[in-house]
């Protein structure tokens, strides 16, 4: 194994009952970088997280963590990695600064090193001040910092992150997303799952698109966009649903794709500048109003689109 | 040791909440106390006191002995003696219409009419003479009192005229001239005889050896031996709910993200489990022996029956959690399961007084609360060790059986 490899999955598959949650799912991340797992709700990014923290066995393939086979060797594999779950996973009847020396000695840390990580992490999360403070008094972002300090204590090698943002406000999120940044400054690899197109851009140096258990797009930002073309997306919003206008859209020469949710139309074209006008023409001649427009250029959004006729936040 | 931090982070928890220190010490001692209260006075063998019985004493005795005084004087000397001062408290009146009013008037208890011939009758043995106790109807314990005394000491002078009679006979079957001097000389000196208290002719004793008893700590022991099982039961099986509790919350996936394998973790689960029972445990048996002199019996068979219940009442909890889904059932299978079992188990100690039916003591046995109860109740009725060890292997039994099953559904569950 390469030593600037920190995470090897191998054809890792799992499934419940009838369900095939992973199928076959292969990635690699190089040691010190970012790697999202970017997808829907129900993609399969937990599953295949899990499996690599050693939580669920798989039925099939292997997976390595800085060397460690997850199916040879799990407890070594458990002293190197950090795991952040995706609900907050405290005791809220102790406080923060005895959940920390809890988790800690779950690591192996012990006296005096125990409260060095401990008083570091409190001050890394931004909590000293309230390290005695029961965390059931505390706001849900807070609770956020400490869960993610939890995963820090042992400096480990590689963290694995299980949409740590979901549920919490603005200024918390900038918070952990500033703060998974940092670790990554310091050396750390991170596996990041997410369905937020924008912070798995913001933060990846590599991703891999998951939908209905299967990796269907890896590669950096740059690479995943080429795959649709640098094409542009317009999200519109229209006075009333028109199933035939949607149909005369996907006619028109230019337009790689349509598609309508919640209300909202967004279509992929070559040039946005060129087809805009057949657009209103079009809708026009079914008297259907157009009441906002929006361009993007192209990003993650418009791949998953792309890849799978869904828009990614369903 | 990892074992230990999770047994000391669970009982941390576990005494932050309320609820756990009502259901463990609280409950128990309380409904102790309350029984205490309801039986302490009868129980503690406390004395009765019976009031004083208020006697107006006229004695009309005109008699005389040859030394002075007559047997009316006698019996009022008597009455007003000290041993009988708690008793009853004479008053001496000289008419006896006016003793009588008295009494019904309520300012009496007793009226004791000596009669004028008392001691004539009773000296020349050829007479009768009648004592009047007038009492006052709705009093009942006082006047028998006085009138037991004063049948004494009447049965007394009777007897000393009886003796009078049969040695004069037997003087004068010996030719001796019996004069006036020589029967009242014999008279007084059985008289004096009648007055003198007997010695007794059995002695009573208490062995050195006996067993003191208290009825109010056998009752109390049984009470809270019985409440102390009862309650151990929910403590081992909250206290290994914590594993459900942190199945839901996702600290148990968590934890095992950690290097730690799982035996660690539930044996560290299944310290604070022990540990919690052990403490519940010395402190009730503890406050049994200090606050309601409870005596638990020999030290060996108390820590034989104390080690039995906190086995069992552990393997217990893990045996019920190993069955369980989630906290939501727990809360059903606790208040269900362990409350009907604990009951039937404890059956035999409420029905101690008038000794248990065979059949309710066989159902007992059925569960292991009556097996853990057995252990108690034995210690403290003073059973051996060894009269202790069949109890103390069923108790091992059930453990074992517990334990197996639980540990691998557990494992199953968690692999």
């Amino acid at each position: 194994m390469a030593q600037s490899t920190a995470i090897v999955a191998t054809t890792l598959s799992k499934s419940f009952d009838e369900l095939k949650a992973v199928d076959a799912v292969t990635f690699t991340v190089a040691r010190g970088e970012v790697f999202s797992l970017l997808g829907p709700n129900g993609a399969g990014k937990s599953t295949t997280i899990s499996m690599l923290a050693c939580l669920l066995r798989p039925e099939s393939g292997d997976a390595t963590v800085m060397g460690y086979s997850i199916l040879d060797d799990p407890q070594a594999v458990k002293a190197c990695i950090g795991v952040v779950p995706q609900e907050i996973a405290l005791y809220e009847d102790l406080s923060a600064r005895e959940n920390l020396e809890f988790w800690g000695k779950m690591y192996g840390l012990r006296g005096a090193k125990l409260k060095q990580r401990v008083d570091d992490v409190l001050a890394l999360i931004g909590l000293t001040d309230r390290q005695k403070d029961r965390v059931d008094k505390f706001s849900g972002g807070m609770k956020r910092r400490v869960n993610i300090g939890v995963a820090l204590l042992h400096t480990p090698d590689v963290i694995i992150m299980d949409e740590p943002t979901v549920g919490i406000d603005p200024q918390s999120r900038r918070h952990i997303l500033d703060g998974v940044k940092d670790l990554n400054r310091q050396g750390v690899t991170v596996l990041y799952t997410t369905h937020y197109m924008e912070e798995a851009q913001e933060l990846s140096d590599h991703i891999a698109i998951m939908d209905q258990g299967k990796i269907i797009a890896g590669g950096t930002h740059d690479e995943l966009v080429t795959i649709v073309g640098e094409k542009d997306r317009i999200e519109m919003e229209l006075s009333h649903s028109a199933p035939e206008l949607l149909s005369q859209w996907g006619a028109l020469e230019g337009v790689e794709a349509v598609s309508a949710e919640n209300g909202i139309v967004t279509v992929l074209v070559n040039d946005s500048n060129r087809i805009l006008p057949h657009l209103f023409g079009a809708a026009s001649q079914h008297d259907v109003r157009i009441t906002s427009v929006t361009i993007e250029e192209p990003n993650l959004e418009a791949v998953f689109l792309h890849l799978t006729g869904r828009a990614l936040r369903d | 040791m990892k074992i230990v931090a999770i047994a000391v982070k669970d009982m941390k928890q576990s005494s932050r909440t309320a609820l756990v220190w009502v259901f463990m010490f609280v409950v128990p001692l309380g409904i102790t106390l309350l029984f205490y209260f309801m039986f302490g006075n009868i129980a503690a063998g406390d004395e009765f006191e019976l009031p004083q019985t208020a006697v107006v004493l006229v004695n009309q005795d005109r008699g005389s002995l040859s030394g002075g005084g007559s047997m009316g004087a006698t019996v009022a000397d008597i009455l007003q003696q000290e041993a009988f001062a708690e008793l009853i408290v004479v008053t001496e009146s000289a008419d006896a219409d006016a003793a009588r009013d008295r009494v019904d008037k309520g300012e009496a208890d007793v009226a004791l009419i000596i009669p004028p011939d008392l001691t004539d009758a009773l000296l020349q043995g050829n007479g009768s003479a009648t004592v009047e106790l007038h009492k006052d109807p709705t009093l009942t314990i006082g006047p028998a009192l006085v009138e037991g005394i004063v049948s004494q000491i009447l049965d007394g002078f009777a007897g000393t005229t009886i003796g009078t009679k049969v040695t004069l006979e037997q003087l004068e079957a010996q030719d001796v001239a019996i004069t006036a001097q020589i029967a009242q000389e014999v008279g007084m000196a059985f008289s004096a005889d009648a007055q003198t208290p007997p010695e007794a002719l059995i002695a009573l004793s208490t062995p050195d050896n006996q067993v003191e008893q208290n009825p109010l700590a056998d009752l109390l022991a049984g009470i809270l031996g019985g409440m102390m099982v009862f309650f151990a039961f929910y403590t081992g099986g909250a206290t290994q709910q914590t594993i459900l509790i942190e199945e839901e919350r996702g600290t148990l996936a968590r934890l095992f993200t950690t290097p730690t394998p799982i035996r660690t973790i539930m044996g560290g689960k299944s310290m604070a489990t022990l540990f919690s029972l052990i403490g519940q445990v010395v402190i009730l048996m503890g406050a049994g022996a200090l606050v309601f002199a409870i005596d638990w019996g020999e030290p060996l068979p108390m820590l034989l029956a104390a080690i039995g219940l906190i086995l069992i009442a552990a393997a217990t909890g893990v045996f019920l959690v190993s069955m369980l889904k989630n906290t939501r059932q727990a809360g059903t299978v606790f208040g269900g399961v362990l409350t009907i079992t604990g009951m039937v188990g404890l059956l035999p100690i409420f029905m101690s007084g008038a000794g248990a039916p065979d059949a309710v003591i066989f159902a007992s046995l059925l569960v292991p609360q009556g097996w853990a109860m057995r252990g108690l109740t034995l210690s403290a009725q003073g059973a051996t060790v060894t009269e202790m060890l069949p109890t103390f292997g069923v108790l091992l039994l059930w453990c074992a059986v517990f334990v197996a099953i639980g540990l691998t559904r557990m494992r199953r569950r968690f692999a």
